[in-house]
């Protein structure tokens, strides 16, 4: 090989070799790509793994869901007037990426901009019933709600997770498309307080954020940390390859059948934590078998055939297998719905049966001689495996009943339009983030406002659309159990009129919720800290990290 | 050749026309819309109703599609809904079509230094050990998928070898050049080898096809020596029908591609169809399967060009 030759390999191959290794750079695989960056109108996971470092929430929620200052951009808080203002006061000396100070106005934006109809806010409902937000002074915020709001602090964690600078969202715009939900000027620009300022987002590869040096909070970012890339993976084998080989550093969740392995893996860190994603089984009750027709709506022999149809179904699901088969154990089994393990779930329901097949046979028999042998119906479920696996099991768990299952994989648009345009489904298998930490609201969200859900207790309204027609009896004794319970200052008798909203609840079998899926991480050792952020809402806090090897 | 070239435009012109209808109405016979799927589970009848009216989605679909189409005459294919609020679509087009054209032109080259040398050698040593192999070579190419083929790479040389490249992933060309062409050299291997099959076959028997040709015969017997044979009558004619596998292998390359950026995590078009599909980002399915027609229109003309520099017989616009 000629002199030439040589220089030019050797030049190649210095060129190929700069390439490889980029110092400072922590990469982080995440499942899917996100949609929206601004906070008050994501709606995915995807974003939100961005949206947690790069901006900072008013409120901040600890490990075990109680509102805290950690991180968070209020200071403090009072309440005043009987728990009907809460008085905020705002953290002095942050700056957002762009220059511009943090101050009572930019949160009262943040608060006004949701509330304002027009931008459709999707958090807008977390708010609260808000009767006016008033500036106390440059840092103190007053917000006066209808009445007692104590929930306010766990609701605007969710709703305010991500504060933004005053007049952030920009301008409507027909040209531009910003429109409130739509899109607005930070959905690919955002601009936040948090410890990485946002660079590029190429779409279906990555997203990267730099280090923002004037954050606020001494020592974060970790040292180390240059830059945060934010890598789409969408292939399960790869992104574990990609870790196994330290191309990444970070994944935003391990396969269940994976986690055992990659625990046993060297310079890589796993950890399991009891997650809020609650799978369940919705039914449609506006329809024979599990509900009743428009024309059935006063005839008690229907209701309670659907009844007895749904009780079936409740006991004849073997949630312990489901959990054993395709989760290897790592979820948590639901009796009702909330937490088990939380004081305000109901000790009444924690002993009842889940899995009995006598009792499913039993209240197949009470739905009368058409069904006492067994019927037909559909499982819609999107297209993601587990989905679909788990739909598969359940059919093979009800064909000794004689019930025979259709599964019908689709994909989410497909799935939303037969839910709610075409009506074609009998029951529906899905999953929902419970982030929602209080057990009276959601009794509220979930099952007293009714917001026409394919997955709710319809009560009769006047713009209840037909097919959501009332059908269940004691619809009316629940709602009266939560008024009394929202306004009942004693807590322990709180708790119970909860737990007995609870049991209605499961009586009444309004949903099938089945379990609680735990939360798999994995990290290499390299990344200290990341493990002490993790929490039930499977976020990615590089808020925690302390320092970064590479 | 230039009236030629213009008639195949202006016959463009209609079937542009079509094809845009067809991928409108049936994008829109999908069942769901972008609105759902953003929306997700919560799904409030009145915020729904609210934002079709927005995307303009409650209109007929005729005065969609003029809508839109009057749009795209003037280049604006109008902004993504799901996979990228706001970003126009024409620039993500454009980005991830050069992502995608990139690794076209990557397994193109690949599989020409593959296929036409073993081509050549296949057929030069007709049915003895080297044809037996590269045969068998072939067939292992064209049978083995490419996404299979993709792990396997990634397995090899990403997790157990070469450890950089288990990420998989793109590095922009303006970012790092070293960078962009390590990320590019499996996804060209994996798509490359399965096309380097069907033109290294192609290569072969038309190699064979032109040397048992009488022309053939004829300058043997005059004395010229071999390697000039085969370089300037043989692999010269041999070309033609190989031009032809290859024009029409865009659509495979780009189809192909669709699998192998899921794999090695390319933005390209490929992924971005996907996602537009399962997101119902009508804007962006709509641009790109219009842009991929609007390519294979150009390439099959390109390709009809090009045989009349190979083949000097071949004259178009009605003069020989």
């Amino acid at each position: 090989m000629g002199k030439g030759r040589w220089l030019l390999a050797t030049g190649l191959a210095l060129l190929f070799a700069s390439g490889l290794v980029l110092a400072g750079e922590l990469r982080i695989g995440i499942a899917t790509e996100p949609w929206d960056l601004d906070p008050a109108i994501r709606t995915d996971t995807g974003s939100g793994y961005v949206i947690k470092n790069v901006y900072d929430p008013l409120i901040e929620l600890d490990q075990s869901n109680e509102p805290t200052t950690e991180f968070a951009l209020a200071e403090s808080w009072e309440w005043e007037n009987d728990a009907a203002t809460l008085v905020i006061h705002v953290r002095k000396g942050v700056v957002f990426h762009d220059g511009s100070k943090l101050n009572a106005s930019v949160v009262k934006y943040n608060i006004d901009w949701q509330l304002d109809d027009e931008n459709s806010a999707p958090n807008k409902g977390l708010l609260g019933p808000i009767e006016s937000v008033n500036i106390r002074d440059e840092y103190t915020l007053e917000v006066n709600f209808t009445g007692p709001f104590t929930s306010a602090l766990q609701q605007w964690s969710r709703a305010l997770d991500g504060i933004v600078p005053e007049g952030g969202h920009g301008e409507r715009s027909e040209e531009t498309g910003v429109g409130g939900f739509l899109m607005s000027e930070l959905s690919r620009n955002p601009v936040g307080t948090g410890p990485f300022k946002f660079v590029d987002w190429v779409s279906g590869s990555h997203v990267t954020v730099e280090r923002f040096d004037d954050y606020w909070v001494e020592g974060v970012p970790a040292p180390g940390i240059d830059r945060v890339v934010f890598e789409v993976i969408g292939d399960e084998a790869v992104m574990l390859a990609a870790l196994i080989s330290g191309a990444i550093h970070i994944v935003d969740k391990v396969p269940f059948r994976d986690f055992a392995t990659v625990s046993r893996m060297p310079n890589i860190e796993t950890a399991r934590i009891p997650g809020i994603q609650l799978q369940y089984i919705a039914m449609d009750q506006g329809a024979p078998p599990f509900g009743v027709g428009p024309d059935e709506n006063d005839d008690p022999a229907a209701i309670e055939r659907a009844l007895n149809l749904r009780k079936f179904l409740y006991h004849a699901i073997d949630r312990e297998e489901i959990a054993d088969e395709l989760f290897y154990g790592m979820a948590t089994l639901q009796y009702g719905p909330w937490f088990p393990d939380s004081p305000w779930f109901s000790p009444n329901l924690l002993g009842r049966p889940l899995h009995d097949p006598e009792l499913a046979r039993e209240y197949l028999n009470k739905a009368g001689p058409d069904y006492a042998d067994g019927f037909d119906f559909r499982m819609v479920a999107t297209n993601a495996q587990w989905f679909v696996d788990v739909a598969t099991l359940i059919q093979e768990q009800l064909r000794p009943y004689g019930v025979k299952v259709e599964v019908i994989p689709l994909d989410k648009a497909a799935f939303f339009d037969t839910l709610y345009e075409t009506f074609d489904w009998e029951t529906g298998m899905e999953d929902w983030g419970l982030n929602n930490f209080l057990a009276i609201s959601w009794m509220f969200s979930g099952y007293y406002r009714n917001n026409h859900n394919h997955n709710h207790w319809h009560h009769a309204t006047p713009d209840l659309p037909e097919h959501y027609h009332a059908t269940t009896p004691g619809h009316d004794t629940f709602t009266a159990l939560y008024d009394e319970a929202i306004v009942e200052p004693d807590e322990q008798r709180r708790k119970e009129l909860v737990w007995e909203m609870q049991e209605m609840v499961v009586d009444n079998v309004i949903r099938i919720e089945m379990m609680f899926l735990d939360n798999l991480h994995a990290w290499r050792s390299s990344v200290k800290g990341f493990g002490d952020g993790l929490n039930s809402q499977g976020e990615i806090n590089l808020k925690y990290v302390t320092e970064f090897t590479g | 050749m230039g009236i030629y070239i213009l008639k195949r435009l202006l016959l463009a012109i209609p079937t542009l026309i079509v094809a845009s209808m067809v991928i409108f109405l049936l994008i829109h016979l999908a069942p769901g819309g972008p609105v759902r799927v953003m929306l997700g589970p919560m799904q409030d009848a009145v915020l729904v109703e609210k934002l079709r009216h927005q995307l303009g989605l409650d209109l007929p679909l005729y005065q969609q599609y003029f809508r839109w189409a009057s749009k795209a005459l003037h280049g604006d294919f109008g902004i993504s809904v799901t996979i990228q609020r706001g970003a126009s679509v024409m620039g993500l087009i454009a980005q991830r079509l050069s992502v995608t054209l990139e690794v076209a032109a990557l397994s193109m080259l690949v599989a020409l230094l593959i296929a036409v040398p073993t081509g050549i050698l296949s057929a030069l040593r007709q049915n003895r050990l080297s044809d037996h192999i590269s045969r068998i070579i072939a067939l292992l190419g064209v049978s083995i998928p490419n996404f299979f083929l993709g792990i396997l790479l990634i397995l090899v040389f990403g997790v157990h070898f070469l450890r950089p490249w288990g990420a998989g992933g793109f590095v922009p060309l303006s970012k790092s050049v070293a960078d962009n062409l390590i990320r590019m050299v499996l996804p060209a291997i994996a798509l490359g080898t399965a096309y380097s099959a069907v033109v290294m076959r192609m290569m072969r028997s038309a190699m064979l096809d032109v040397m048992g040709q009488d022309y053939v015969r004829t300058a043997r017997a005059m004395g010229i020596g071999k390697a000039s044979i085969v370089r300037r009558d043989i692999v010269k004619n041999a070309l033609i029908p190989v031009i032809t596998v290859m024009g029409n292998s865009i659509g495979y390359l780009l189809g192909g591609s669709i699998v192998t950026e899921t794999v090695f995590r390319l933005p390209g078009v490929g992924n971005l169809i996907i996602t537009g599909v399962f997101r119902r980002d009508f804007p962006v399915i709509q641009g790109i399967v219009l842009t991929i027609v609007v390519i294979r229109i150009v390439v099959n003309l390109a390709v009809d060009l090009l045989y009349s520099y190979l083949d000097p017989r071949i004259r178009y616009g009605g003069v020989e």
